[in-house]
């Protein structure tokens, strides 16, 4: 067994420190050792987009990446895009354009979008759908994903004026 | 009939917690003392088994359980053993499994498992597999000339051999389908653990058919179904592919011996080359027809590909033989076939989509041939009230014609431009219909009423698309109240009503109204328990809108919260109770126009727009039966543009992974337009019927179809790959 040492992260805004060897994945780290299930494993080599989350805003297949490498950065996993018993209206967003089904490429594919709305607050049609690429979906066709992302795109559109108007 | 629930955007009741990263699924999910299984699978496509040696694994660290075929004398319910025992018969078929304390150990010993095969020669191809002397999948077969045939199906109707004679025009073509993974995106996973003192198994597993898994698991553990307790976990797709059991009882076995749980879960590559894909097929077809267009014989011999083990695939596929049409003469042999594969499972609607692409692939051959509008081939021969469908089913109304004309004239067919003129890229439609057969089958619910008024709802179906956010609304109509006052559980084996598998597009049709049917009966039960009180007998009592009233009486009337409580005081819990299987079939048709884009010089194929229209009885939840539409219809587009399995000369698989068998991505999805069709005419909840999968039923064709129209080459196999475009333009073949 090789041995374990302590790494730092921050992970959803908090600090964290886990004992981890140095061969492990991002992905086991965030679901076995910190209980953050929100990233899926869909392929284990990258190809699938389940198990995508933020490294310091950038979307990134954690299944791919050794713990170690995220050491001292910014993590942002589906569960710390809202807090407990509220939901990002990304995620709101999501749920009312029926963008999701079985719900497994789900957490990635929001954070996909995510990375990509906070680049481009008001991406086109072929952002949005060359954002998504390394996000599967097997089971909505894409539409209504790239839906909910625009109409979340135009709510805060219509905000960021009414903000400017005041 | 107005409607306050039925038909409207209601979104998904468990889609907050997946849209928050909450839902657990099966991978999710860890117990106390938990061991890792991990399997052993055959290299071979086809080897004989000389010998297992497991000493050296059973002593390796943190090993507790080592397994092999001998666990299992029996196969399971498809015919498929769970670890091979005698011989292997595809490349991935489990061999032995192991149980360790890490998910590492388990793999590395069920690696150090030793296992000397004497390979065989194999078989791939299910043409080669009917040849008389091919090698035999399976020793004991007792069709010496034929000793591939795992199954046979025919349909036999009027005299083919005379409408052949009187036929004008007789067309023959061969078509051909690849084997394709379903593609759902959380590989399978199942959890078991045995309790040593009572001796009962709990099975925590991603499955479509929940109750099925128990009766499997009774037979290969000799256990009786009261001591399995079998809890179907959110899935993460399935698509057919998660019908049979897979690695469950190998799990439970490791379970029961290792006295701890253990948690298998299936790695991507052996998901795709060691479960059930969707199997290949080579359909023939030769077809009579009038001047007019008019189909007047259908002569078929269609070969699935079948696997290692036996499946019914042949039944399905003769059965949806003539297509959404009229045809008068038939003479139809299909036959599932034992090759060196994976045993072939389900894909959404089975051999459907084989089906259809052949038939409307020939039918727009057809068309071109005798200068007549596809659309018009499709409209002239469209099936209608009493023709003789589905294996001499009687069709019960008229609505073929309309779906195909209601695709027709929404992707503006009529008006539609070709452009197949200067430049690399040409734009060409395609037409294609399908059809579907939904079969209600054993279908449960139970509905309580609660004291304060809101209503729980009960059942055992898989909730997989959504289902469950269709039975509140089913519920919340049939007592007036709004869906938020609908609870919907899915209970497991032990807590809820039998129930047949989430598959056939059956559970909205069959199981939604087993769930109506128990409101009525709910209500029916109220109205007894408050007859006396009210003073009236019980069928002059009217549960509507919320309110309990007296018919005829205005002005007294309780609120359903009030009658609840009543009732339950005086009668116990009020348990309405829904089972049934005598719906008759449904026959659900779809029909597709693709609009593609073809690059002369690559071959590439693009579909710009793919409109999609369907008879789904009744819309009970449109925006999830759009979702359906859409998600059948994308993976039918991978089925007709980019998804085959790719084989090796030795007989494996070669594109075990999402990279090489590449699936349609957010940059392929086109434009779509869906058109539902409501006329309610079948048994179901409302005038529901199952919606899942027809819309993958004529994809593949409408593409074939539309390229075909955009730069004049038929391709007759599937996937349409640019180079057999590049090919047929340069003038090779
Ligand atoms: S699991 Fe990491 S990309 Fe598929
Ligand atoms: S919702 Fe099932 S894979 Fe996207």
């Amino acid at each position: 067994m090789t041995a374990e040492t302590t790494m730092t992260f921050r992970v959803n805004g908090r600090e964290c420190q886990v004992a981890a060897g140095p061969a492990e994945r991002l992905v086991d780290v965030l679901r076995s050792r910190l209980g953050l299930t929100g990233a899926k494993e869909g392929c284990s080599t990258g190809q699938c987009g389940a198990c995508t989350v933020l490294l310091d805003g950038e979307p990134v297949a954690s299944c791919m990446m050794l713990a170690a490498d995220a050491e001292g950065r910014e993590i942002t996993t589906i569960e710390g895009l809202a807090p407990p018993g509220e939901l990002h209206p990304l995620q709101q967003a999501f749920l009312e354009h029926g963008a999701v089904q079985c719900g497994f490429c789900t957490p990635g594919m929001i954070l996909s979008a995510k990375a990509l709305l906070d680049r481009k607050p008001h991406p086109s049609d072929e952002d949005i759908a060359r954002a998504l690429v390394g996000n599967l979906c097997r089971c909505t066709g894409y539409r209504k994903i790239c839906e909910a992302i625009k109409s979340y795109a135009r709510s805060t559109r219509g905000r960021s004026k009414r903000v400017r108007k005041r | 009939m107005r409607f306050t629930a039925v038909g409207k955007r209601v979104p998904r009741l468990d889609g907050p917690e997946k849209v928050a990263g909450r839902t657990q699924f099966g991978a999710d999910i860890a117990l106390p003392g938990m061991l890792w299984g991990a399997t052993l699978r055959s290299t071979h496509a086809h080897a004989r088994i000389v010998r297992v040696r497991t000493d050296k694994a059973t002593k390796m660290p943190g090993v507790l359980a080592v397994i092999t075929g001998q666990a299992f004398p029996t196969s399971d319910g498809e015919g498929v053993p769970v670890l091979a025992r005698d011989k292997v018969r595809f490349q991935g078929e489990a061999v032995a499994a192991v149980a360790a304390e890490t998910e590492e150990q388990a793999r590395a010993a069920a690696s150090a498992i030793e296992v000397d095969y004497a390979p065989l020669p194999y078989v791939a191809d299910v043409r080669e597999a009917m040849k008389r002397g091919a090698t035999r999948v399976h020793d004991e077969s007792e069709d010496p000339k034929h000793p591939n045939i795992a199954g046979v199906a025919e349909v036999k109707r009027g005299d083919v051999e005379a409408a052949f004679a009187a036929a004008d025009l007789v067309f023959e073509d061969t078509f051909e389908t690849p084997w394709v993974h379903q593609g759902f995106l959380e590989p399978h996973v199942s959890l078991a653990a045995m309790d040593p003192a009572s001796g009962r198994l709990t099975v925590w597993t991603s499955t479509q058919a929940q109750f099925n898994q128990r009766a499997d698991l009774a037979n290969l553990l000799h256990l009786p179904m009261s001591h399995i307790r079998v809890i179907g976990l959110p899935v993460g797709g399935a698509f057919g592919g998660k019908n049979a059991v897979c690695v469950e009882p190998i799990a439970a076995e490791l379970a029961r011996r290792a006295g701890r749980p253990v948690k298998v879960v299936v790695s991507r590559r052996d998901d795709f080359f060691a479960t059930r894909p969707c199997g290949a097929s080579v359909m023939e077809l030769k077809t009579g027809v009038k001047k007019d267009g008019t189909l007047v014989a259908l002569q078929a011999r269609l070969l699935f590909d079948t696997g290692g083990y036996p499946g019914a695939q042949h039944g399905v596929g003769a059965s949806l033989a003539q297509g959404p049409y009229r045809v008068l003469n038939m003479d139809v042999k299909s036959y599932s076939v034992y090759t060196n594969r994976p045993p072939a499972g389900a894909r959404r609607a089975l051999t459907s989509p084989h089906v259809h692409f052949a038939l409307e692939s020939q039918l727009d051959i057809i068309a071109h041939a005798l200068g007549i509008d596809p659309l018009q081939i499709r409209l002239r021969n469209a099936l209608r009230k009493g023709d003789t469908a589905l294996g001499g089913m009687e069709m019960p109304y008229t609505v073929a014609g309309k779906v195909i004309r209601t695709a027709a004239e929404k992707a503006g067919w009529q008006r539609r431009r070709r452009s197949s003129g200067r430049g690399a890229k040409a734009r060409g439609f395609g037409l294609a219909a399908g059809h579907w057969s939904v079969w209600a089958g054993a279908s449960s619910a139970w509905v309580q009423v609660n004291e304060d008024g809101t209503i729980s709802v009960v059942t055992g179906a898989i909730n997989l698309t959504g289902t469950n956010t269709s039975f509140a609304q089913i519920a919340a109509e049939s007592f007036g109240i709004l869906v938020e006052r609908v609870t919907v559980h899915q209970g497991d084996t032990d807590t809820s009503p039998r129930n047949d598998g989430s598959w056939g597009s059956r559970v909205l049709f069959g199981v939604g109204e087993a769930v109506r049917r128990a409101c009525e009966d709910a209500k029916r039960q109220l109205a007894e328990g408050l007859s006396e009180e009210m003073g009236v007998p019980a069928d002059r009592i009217l549960v509507s809108e919320g309110q309990v009233s007296v018919r005829g009486k205005a002005g007294r009337s309780l609120t359903l919260a009030e009658a609840a409580s009543r009732a339950a005081d005086y009668r116990g819990a009020i348990i309405g109770r829904g089972a049934l299987s005598d719906l008759p079939f449904a026959v659900a048709v779809a029909a597709q126009v693709a609009e593609v884009e073809v690059d002369r010089e690559t071959g590439q194929v693009e579909v710009k727009r793919l409109t999609c229209s369907q008879d789904v009885g009744r819309a009970i939840n449109p925006m999830s039966v759009e979702g359906q539409v859409e998600g059948a219809a994308s993976q039918g587009i991978g089925y007709g543009l980019c998804e085959e399995y790719i084989y090796g000369t030795d007989g494996t698989l070669l594109n075990d992974n999402f990279m090489d068998f590449r699936m349609p991505t957010s940059v392929d999805h086109p434009q779509y337009q869906v058109a539902l069709i409501e006329e309610g005419l079948d048994g179901g909840p409302f005038g529901a019927k199952g919606v899942g999968e027809p819309p993958l039923v004529p994809t593949a064709a409408a593409i074939a179809n539309a390229v075909y129209d955009a730069v004049g080459v038929r391709v007759k196999q599937l996937p349409i790959k640019p180079e057999s475009i590049v090919r047929a333009l340069s003038g090779g073949r």
